[in-house]
């Protein structure tokens, strides 16, 4: 159903609008649209209200740099694509961004805090959340239960407190309900008494993004949300993107697929080797000859795995 | 840089709490005297949680056995035994401390022993300290190097007769003579550290292979070390073989045996793709089952590989024995052999491929199971031969002795860096040394913690180990 | 062969104060494997501790309750000594410390040096520690038959022990149960998981481990305690084999379920004793010796510790579906 009319039903998805606002409109768009339009396509170039600005971020391992970025700011409202090749250094980006990883050099402030060594949790307490390019869902817990998990505001999680029901029930029910919405929106709702590891890679997706905004996050960073998704789904995530921004979240994401960036970005930031190469609107990018070398013709055969440095970590633990 | 900062503060925080607990618990160890109880004459002694052994099989200098020669101990404990028809004669003792066992002189000099007296020093809770063999066959100034007490067995027997307080007192009279020995102490323990590192390391890089190459830390490894030394034991003593056929026949048997559990148990469970944590619970089933069956079949006595006692010699500062010398040349030889087939050969190349990178290598066409295999051969063989090896130094296995020494083939391991193979060795050698010279300074029965708490701080300052890459962090 | 005294000895097992010890124990190590991933294995020095600091503070005067907490100081000191720096590591390295550590309290708890305070290898004697626990019992002296056992009221092996040590494993297991099912247990669990995952959600991991090492720490020491009143405080009967011990009997009633614990400590002594029962009656003692049968129970405990992880790593109480998907 609302693969055919996409914006109609969103006053029904909406779990955030402020009051008396409809979110039929396309207001968040039109604004970052008119913000954007005179902003100069050049790499590391200034926005008119970034949400994010990192300065200097580099991160080597052993002799290579993987992260050599001088500048850059991510506009608030907007939705920001990160593309480029395999081994660009996005997801470490992502990572350095987040807390999971520490730089070599650099600093970065969002929405006026200073976070650079803030610890991933305090990070996501801040409202800036992420998901992992291999999704990281609970496999033996409830798809509800992984909602759960996602709730910023829980007295039960405290050793002593989770001791006394009476403390946490009504805090519990709220999220519940909250989580309920959400799964709802994201067509997870028949799935919620079941274990998350019985979820397809692409409901794995969903749920993964569905957890991120149980906090209310002011800023998202999706790390190839369309991975493994298959086409029909596809279209319903870009549609959850897409009403992201027009309930007031900022949205980061990095993907190969570039139909969807063209169809969803504001603004589209291309990596490679580490470096910020080119910035610009998704349709004059998608044009510049210097990101068609760098990306598209240099490497045709981009949806091949990307070994992603939390990846890599993950199957080394994992040994 | 704050979080890093944290992160190492809080390291040296655990680090230094640990060190100042370490350091009270030393502290609180004050000396205590031993209860004096009786000793006692036994046909045969087997050392327990409880008692420690003094024994001995008295032979002229023809190596023929002196039967019904009258023995006195002294020491903590007394007591007096006679020999057997065999020249067999053993003390049961209790407490901890030194025991001189003397005879008649004339005896002594009617059958050319080269001395009638000899003081050993006895340790119940250390390895190889519970149990003692005497020898007369060492003139006086020898038997007083190792000890570091002077005078004969009437002096040391005069000074213990008094009360168990007494044992203070001679303590602190020994300090002065013994300050002239402490060198020789320490060159003393740091050879038998190397020595005893130098097995550790057979033990360890074998586990490290196979820890490299599937990821699996296998408590199980302890019961393949005894599994050697105890098939050495059934082919010298059961089958009367001579001991070179037997310790190959050893080695043979544990280089088996790591095929079959491989082929039996590993594989299929890699095959099912269960984690490693889980393999190395079965790990530990196994060596419990192991373990007890050794028991089981063997009992829980201290079986001798060979009968019988090498002669010693000093080169030196140090005293030792050739087959002391010839298992340290061989445990030598083999590290060096492995190493070589790690750097030289294909299969090698292929191993270290392998550890480096599992995924990597089967997609370039190493066939990794093949390599697993090997690794699991070659580890188990060398994990017999060091047992095996390890009997001869110390005179004989048990059913536990691998599991007494899992803990610091870990330590080794962990020390020297997970899966790197030369990292176990340098590992095992420093665990030797430490564990060896600690006894210096700490209690004796203390000094395998010492090895241990050695492993936990090298893991708090350097998790990686000495040689290990280092992790991406997360 | 007395089949009755079989059958009476074998029974005796299910409600005997060494099985509720060790129930208390695989409660401990519930918390930290069963929820939260922590690979103990060293549990056993978690008991030794609390069996220390009951027993050493028994001995010098202290009154029941000071030693009790005694118990459960040391286990929370020794529970941050561990966790302050490799919970932050992978589990290898959590698994080898604990290991490496319980090791380092039993030698220095052995040692000759150390016989002023810990008594050595011989250990603590239950007359120095265990006559005010005894005291505080409300039954009247004598023994009690109850159906087919019969035990003294109040000393060494005693009904109040019993009485006590199930008490304790009701508490623990309602304690779990809450836990289990509380927003606190959610979050261990989702740990178990996927520790990064928890990490992105805003959640402080390392707090969260600390809290579950801790608090399993302390139910291994009143497992402990438990477990040394009924004998003496011996290190070497608190060593690795009893962390081996408890692994099996969590395994075998099933990680992370509530009556796991309870059902496998019950089921593993029941069993052992009455396998080695029968042996000793049935098998001539010119065939196998006692010391051969006390073997061969061991040798039952590893080979089922092995089949268990292979073929039904859920255990007794699991539930297959949860391990279908070992990510």
């Amino acid at each position: 159903m609302p693969e055919s009319k996409p914006f109609q039903d969103l006053a029904k998805w909406a779990t955030k609008a402020p009051e008396g606002e409809k979110l039929i409109s396309t207001a968040y768009r039109d604004k970052v649209s008119a913000d954007l339009e005179f902003v100069e396509h050049t790499p590391g170039v200034h926005k008119p209200d970034p949400i994010l600005v990192a300065n200097n971020v580099t991160r080597k391992f052993g002799g290579m740099t993987a992260v050599d970025v001088k500048h850059f700011e991510i506009e608030r409202h907007g939705i920001t694509a990160l593309i480029g090749p395999n081994g660009a250094g996005k997801t470490t980006f992502f990572n350095l961004m987040t807390g999971f990883d520490t730089p070599n050099t650099g600093d970065w402030r969002f929405d006026g805090h200073d976070m650079a060594h803030v610890q991933p949790e305090k990070v996501a307490r801040m409202g800036m959340v992420r998901t992992f390019q291999l999704t990281k869902v609970m496999s033996r817990l409830t798809v509800l239960d992984n909602m759960l998990l996602g709730a910023p505001v829980q007295p039960g999680e405290g050793m002593f407190r989770s001791l006394i029901p009476g403390l946490w029930r009504k805090q519990e029910k709220a999220n519940t309900e909250k989580a309920e919405a959400l799964l709802e929106r994201f067509l997870l709702i028949k799935k919620k008494d079941d274990f998350a590891g019985s979820l397809s890679g692409g409901q794995r997706k969903l749920l993964e993004m569905a957890r991120a905004l149980m906090s209310d996050p002011q800023l998202v960073m999706l790390d190839e949300p369309m991975a493994g998704v298959n086409p029909a789904l596809k279209q319903s995530l870009l549609e959850h993107i897409m009403s992201l921004r027009e309930e007031g979240t900022t949205v980061l994401f990095v993907e190969h697929d570039i139909n969807m960036v063209r169809h969803i970005a504001d603004w589209v930031t291309v990596m490679a080797e580490g470096r910020i190469v080119a910035e610009g609107q998704p349709k004059s990018v998608m044009e510049d000859p210097a990101v068609i070398d760098a990306y598209l013709g240099a490497n045709a055969n981009i949806d091949l795995g990307d070994d992603s440095v939390l990846g890599l970590k993950e199957s080394e633990e994992q040994r | 840089m704050t979080a890093v900062h944290i992160s190492i503060r809080r390291h040296r925080l655990g680090l230094l709490l640990f060190t100042t607990v370490f350091a009270l618990l030393m502290a609180l160890s004050i000396a205590t005297p031993g209860r004096t109880f009786a000793a006692e004459a036994v046909p045969t002694c087997n050392p327990t949680a409880t008692n420690g052994c003094v024994n001995g099989i008295l032979q002229d200098a023809d190596k023929k056995p002196i039967a019904n020669v009258t023995l006195k101990l002294s020491g903590k404990e007394e007591a007096t035994a006679t020999t057997d028809a065999e020249g067999k004669w053993a003390f049961s003792v209790t407490a901890d401390g030194e025991y001189t066992v003397t005879m008649d002189e004339s005896v002594a000099k009617e059958h050319g022993l080269k001395a009638a007296t000899a003081t050993v020093e006895i340790e119940k809770n250390s390895f190889d300290k519970a149990r003692q063999v005497v020898r007369f066959d060492k003139p006086v100034a020898a038997s007083a190097n190792g000890s570091g007490k002077s005078g004969s067995g009437s002096t040391a027997s005069g000074a213990q007769s008094g009360s168990s307080a007494s044992s203070d007192t001679a303590q602190t009279a020994n300090g002065s003579s013994a300050t002239a020995n402490i060198g020789k102490r320490i060159w003393q323990q740091l050879f038998s550290g190397v020595i005893f590192g130098l097995m550790l390391g057979l033990m360890s890089v074998g586990m490290n292979l196979v820890y490299g190459t599937t990821g699996l830390s296998s408590f199980s490894h302890g019961e393949q070390v005894t599994l050697g030394g105890l098939m050495a034991y059934v082919g010298t003593q059961v089958l009367h073989w001579p001991l070179i056929p037997a310790a190959v026949f050893a080695v043979a048997i544990g280089a088996l045996t790591g095929w079959i559990q491989n082929e039996l148990v590993w594989a299929p469970l890699r095959r099912k793709r269960v984690g490693t944590m889980q393999q190395m619970i079965v790990t530990i089933g196994l060596s419990m089952a192991l373990q007890y069956l050794f028991q089981f079949f063997f009992g829980g006595d201290i079986k001798g590989i060979t009968k019988s006692i090498p002669a010693s010699f000093t080169i030196g500062p140090v005293t030792t024995d050739a087959p002391t010398l010839i298992s340290a040349a061989i445990a030598i030889i083999v590290i060096v052999g492995v190493t070589l087939f790690l750097y030289r050969t294909r299969l090698g190349r292929a191993t270290r491929a392998v550890s480096d990178n599992a995924a990597l290598a089967s997609a370039s066409g190493i066939n990794v199971e093949q390599v697993v295999r090997i690794v699991w051969i070659l580890s188990c063989g060398m994990a017999a031969l060091s047992g095996v090896l390890l009997g001869v130094y110390l005179n004989g296995i048990s059913w536990n002795t691998g599991a007494t020494l899992l803990l610091l083939m870990f330590a080794a391991v962990t020390l020297g860096g997970l899966g790197t193979a030369n990292g176990a060795l340098v590992g095992s050698l420093i665990i030797g040394i430490v564990a060896d010279m600690s006894s210096l300074v700490i209690p004796n029965d203390m000094r395998y913690a010492s090895a241990l708490a050695i492993l936990i701080i090298v893991l708090l300052i350097r998790p990686q180990g000495l040689f290990g890459k280092q992790q991406r962090v997360g | 062969m007395d089949f009755l005294t079989i059958i009476s000895n074998t029974l005796g097992e299910l409600i005997a104060p060494t099985t509720a010890a060790y129930v208390l124990a695989a409660i401990g190590l519930n918390i930290h494997f069963g929820m939260t991933g922590l690979m103990n294995m060293g549990q056993a020095g978690f008991m030794l501790l609390g069996a220390y600091g009951f027993a050493i503070t028994q001995s010098m005067g202290a009154n029941l309750f000071a030693s009790v907490c005694a118990a459960v100081a040391l286990a929370v000191i020794y529970a941050l000594l561990l966790g302050i720096p490799t919970l932050k590591l992978g589990p290898d390295y959590l698994a080898m410390v604990t290991l490496a550590a319980a090791e380092i309290i039993r030698i220095i708890g052995r040692s000759t040096a150390m016989t002023k305070i810990t008594g050595g290898s011989a250990g603590i004697s239950p007359q120095d520690f265990t006559t005010q626990f005894e005291g505080t019992s409300p039954l009247p002296n004598g023994s009690t038959t109850f159906l087919l056992w019969t035990y003294n009221n109040n000393i060494a092996n005693s009904w109040w022990l019993r009485l006590v040590a199930w008490v304790l494993v009701a508490i623990a297991a309602l304690l779990c149960w809450r836990w289990f099912h509380s927003p606190w247990g959610r979050v261990l669990k989702g740990i178990r998981e996927d520790e990064n995952a928890i990490r992105s959600l805003g959640k402080n991991v390392t707090t969260y481990k600390m809290q579950a090492l801790i608090l399993g720490g302390i139910f291994g020491a009143f497992g402990g305690i438990i477990f040394v009143l009924p004998r003496s405080v011996q290190p070497d009967s608190l060593g690795r084999a009893v962390t081996f011990y408890t692994w099996t009997i969590l395994l075998l009633g099933g990680a992370a379920t509530i009556f796991g614990p309870i059902l496998g400590s019950c089921l593993l002594w029941v069993l052992l004793t009455f396998v080695k029962e029968i042996m000793r009656g049935a098998i001539p003692d010119t065939l196998i010796s006692s010391n051969q049968v006390e073997a061969l129970g061991w040798v039952i405990v590893g080979v089922a510790l092995m089949c268990l992880v292979i073929f039904r790593p859920q255990g007794l109480l699991g539930d297959r579906k949860e391990l279908a998907f070992n990510a």
